[in-house]
């Protein structure tokens, strides 16, 4: 990064500071007691637990102001108004990967973990992220990504009406069905994708085997032998308990 | 009489611990996985100590730091393959051994320069050890005579030091980092009076953020997105045939060998100062004093001795004052502090109190892992070589899903997976804009000791600060914070600058002369 562009990021960065340094110190003063009794203690300013929080905040806004001055004597915040108003070029390539992570990040934790079969829910991360940028073309990002958004966007709203109860009451583990039909549905959407190619077919199948192999070990490996229950033990955790209780 | 003593528990811990199978298995088979770990580029030692950590809840403490040991010395050294075999350093630790590592492996001689790094890795590690062991109880010892306010000052210096000499960019980016740890440490209810403090009446943050997962988090994450989104790909690995341990070479540059390894300690005792700072500083310091400067960075041997060297003398260096006063010295120590609160051994002063032989265990534990690292070293590497083949596209999201157990299998809450993905992209911004991470982990670990301590002395004297003045060690501690401060401001800055330029030119005009 050039050092302008870095200065003016250092520019948003120090407003950032400092705005949170005054948050801090204000929330301090008004929600902790500096003074007031608190669980029959009465307190006296140097051992409230004020004290640190408002000594923080005080030093960050002091930095935030250091760094401010900084970034404004070399140019920081002259680029900052020069670019406020440039119209912005296309999305690059580093950005789109850059969110196609953190789209597969953000949905695995927030959307599926909490409320899909952990088993399945690894296997159908493992499968998006590793065929993400393992097949390695840009094209292909762009149509795997607006097809997995979809399919996320369309379970959020799915959670988000509360229809997964529902439909998981009237139907056990339909909800990982449902997820399953996904991860079936884009392991066929890539294959359509990459036809004629045989380095990316090679590259495909990869894909779907480290998406499954690290699953099938690393699960039953933190459930059966470090005994951690899953955040969600669905279908396929069943299906594995069923196995696991058949041999023993 | 106390030397030969702790000389004796040492060798008969060291022997106790080889004799057990298990423990032997376990050893080698962590070491031999960090050497996998620190081989992979964007797998860094602290994260493989961190995602270990979690395997490590259920077993005790003793077969834990074995295990934990075995992959921080493994993951160090484990570095130098990708440097020496495709010119990209497994780990930031070891990208210094990259600058001559890699020029011996384009001449044909992978095979002698991965045996120059396991050797001076080894040696280095044994001279850590020996520090650790003579040092430690030593500092431990002085530390009991520490009240609350030198406490609140040593975590304070540690996060300043850690930021100042981190900030890559600029120095006070690095305690930015450092503060913003301190607000994280914050979090939850006072450990005084058990009051909520920007908790939002979340009630899973009434206890506070959970260490590991923030260390996952900080270093996990940013990794993942660094590595995928700048397509960091590994070309072709060189061919070697054998590795030997060059003790020939090794015997040539024994200045080399224990001035980097005093380099290594030192730089491991500052808190939050890595591996990698004591690689770059033994690699200049060796340049420096080399009769043939211009050898470096064409294959030299002696600056792949150096940085291996330094970088793993630094592991013993970085666990005295993890040991001693709770501080950790490294970022991988970050971890192992993380695993020894999980395992209900409070590291500090009162460690030689509670657990008498612990210190001795660990050293016992480093020096066989530093033999177990060496033996694997010999034997393996040219199987371990094999792993730089797997393309980042397929590891990284792995390593995704290690960060995501091992954070939610510490309390088996889902919630340390919702803390840990916001604390990962802060993480990853800040990084990207030049803010080391190093302190804001320190920042989080050191936080709830800085504010007990502030307030415990403040409590003591009434509300006063005249014993930060009064007491020699509060005090000489608070000149060096405040020069720290006062030495980044411009016109102090000239001023020093200035003498220093007075006193280098006239040294200048001397050697002419001479």
């Amino acid at each position: 990064m050039d050092k302008v562009e870095l200065r003016k990021k250092d520019f948003i960065t120090s407003l950032i500071l400092i705005a949170f340094g005054i948050f801090m110190i204000l929330y301090t003063f008004h929600y902790i007691p500096m003074k007031d009794s608190w669980g029959g203690v009465m307190n006296v300013w140097y051992v409230s637990p004020g004290l640190f929080p408002v000594c923080i905040g005080s030093l960050i806004v002091l930095m935030g102001v250091v760094l401010c001055r900084r970034a404004i004597q070399d140019g920081g915040a002259e680029k900052f108004f020069q670019d406020l108003f440039r119209k912005k070029r296309g999305i690059s390539e580093k950005t789109l990967r850059f969110w196609g992570i953190l789209l597969v990040i953000l949905t695995y934790i927030y959307l599926y973990i909490p409320r899909i079969d952990f088993f399945l829910s690894t296997m159908l991360t493992l499968m998006v992220f590793i065929s993400f940028f393992y097949l390695n073309r840009l094209d292909l990002l762009r149509r795997l990504f607006s097809f997995y958004l979809s399919g996320s966007l369309l379970f959020l709203a799915l959670f988000a009406l509360k229809m997964d109860r529902g439909l998981n009451a009237r139907f056990p583990y339909s909800m990982d069905l449902l997820v399953f039909l996904l991860f079936l549905a884009y392991i066929a959407y890539c294959r359509v994708l990459i036809q004629g190619d045989q380095e990316l077919k090679r590259r495909w199948r990869v894909s779907i085997l480290m998406s499954i192999l690290p699953s099938l070990f690393l699960i039953p490996s933190f459930k059966y032998f470090l005994l951690v229950p899953l955040p969600v033990e669905g279908g396929f955790i069943e299906i594995m308990n069923i196995i696991r209780y058949a041999f023993r | 009489m106390f030397i030969l003593e702790r000389l004796w528990d040492f060798y008969l811990t060291a022997f106790n611990t080889a004799l057990n199978v298990e423990n032997l298995l376990l050893l080698f088979g962590s070491v031999i996985l960090g050497i996998t770990f620190g081989a992979l580029p964007g797998l860094t030692a602290t994260l493989g100590v961190g995602l270990l950590t979690t395997l490590t809840y259920g077993i005790n403490t003793k077969t834990a730091m074995i295990t934990l040991l075995g992959m921080y010395v493994g993951a160090i050294y484990g570095g130098s393959y990708g440097s020496i075999c495709v010119n990209i350093p497994g780990t930031a630790a070891a990208a210094a051994t990259a600058m001559d590592g890699y020029p011996l492996a384009c001449k044909g001689e992978a095979g002698r320069a991965l045996g120059l790094t396991t050797t001076a890795s080894f040696i280095g590690t044994t001279i850590g050890m020996f520090f650790l062991a003579v040092f430690a109880p030593l500092v431990a010892k002085l530390a009991l005579q520490f009240t609350s306010f030198e406490f609140f000052l040593l975590a304070f210096f540690g996060i300043m030091i850690s930021g100042g000499l981190t900030g890559q960019d600029l120095v006070y980016k690095g305690w930015i980092s450092g503060l913003i740890g301190l607000f994280l440490s914050t979090i939850g209810r006072d450990r005084l009076q058990f009051f909520p403090r920007f908790t939002f009446g979340i009630s899973e943050l009434d206890g506070g953020l959970e260490v590991v997962p923030v260390l996952i988090g900080a270093f996990g994450i940013p990794q993942i997105i660094q590595v995928i989104r700048d397509q960091l790909s590994v070309g072709g690995a060189k061919q070697f045939q054998r590795v030997l341990p060059e003790l020939r070479i090794i015997a040539k540059h024994l200045k080399t060998i224990v001035r980097s390894a005093l380099i290594g300690v030192g730089i491991g005792a500052i808190p939050g100062i890595g591996e990698d700072i004591a690689a770059w500083v033994s690699y200049g310091t060796a340049k420096k004093a080399s009769k043939n400067p211009e050898m470096f960075g064409k294959g030299a041997y002696e600056g792949v001795i150096a940085c291996e060297t330094g970088n793993n003398a630094c592991i013993g260096g970085a666990i005295i004052p993890l040991l001693t006063l709770g501080i950790p010295g490294s970022p991988p120590a970050v971890m192992l502090l993380g695993a020894l609160m999980i395992h209900n051994v409070t590291p500090g002063p009162m460690l030689s109190i509670e657990h008498p032989h612990f210190i001795t265990e660990i050293t016992a534990i480093l020096f066989l892992a530093s033999f177990a690292m060496f033996i694997s070293g010999l034997v393996l590497s040219k199987q371990v070589v094999k792993v730089l083949r797997i393309p980042p596209p397929v590891f990284m999201p792995i390593v995704l899903i290690l960060c995501v157990i091992g954070s939610y299998a510490l309390g088996i809450k889902v919630f340390n997976l919702y803390l840990m993905v916001p604390v990962g992209i802060l993480a990853y911004f800040i990084q990207s804009m030049g803010y080391p991470i190093a302190p804001l982990v320190i920042g989080v670990i050191l936080g709830p000791m800085a504010d007990e301590n502030l307030r415990r002395a403040l409590m003591v004297s009434q509300g006063s600060f005249l014993p930060f003045f009064t007491r020699p060690v509060a005090l000489l501690l608070l000149i060096i914070i405040v020069w720290m401060f006062v030495s980044q401001i411009p016109f102090v800055k000239r001023v020093t600058g200035g003498l220093k330029n007075k006193i280098f030119k006239k040294r200048g005009n001397e050697i002419p002369k001479e």
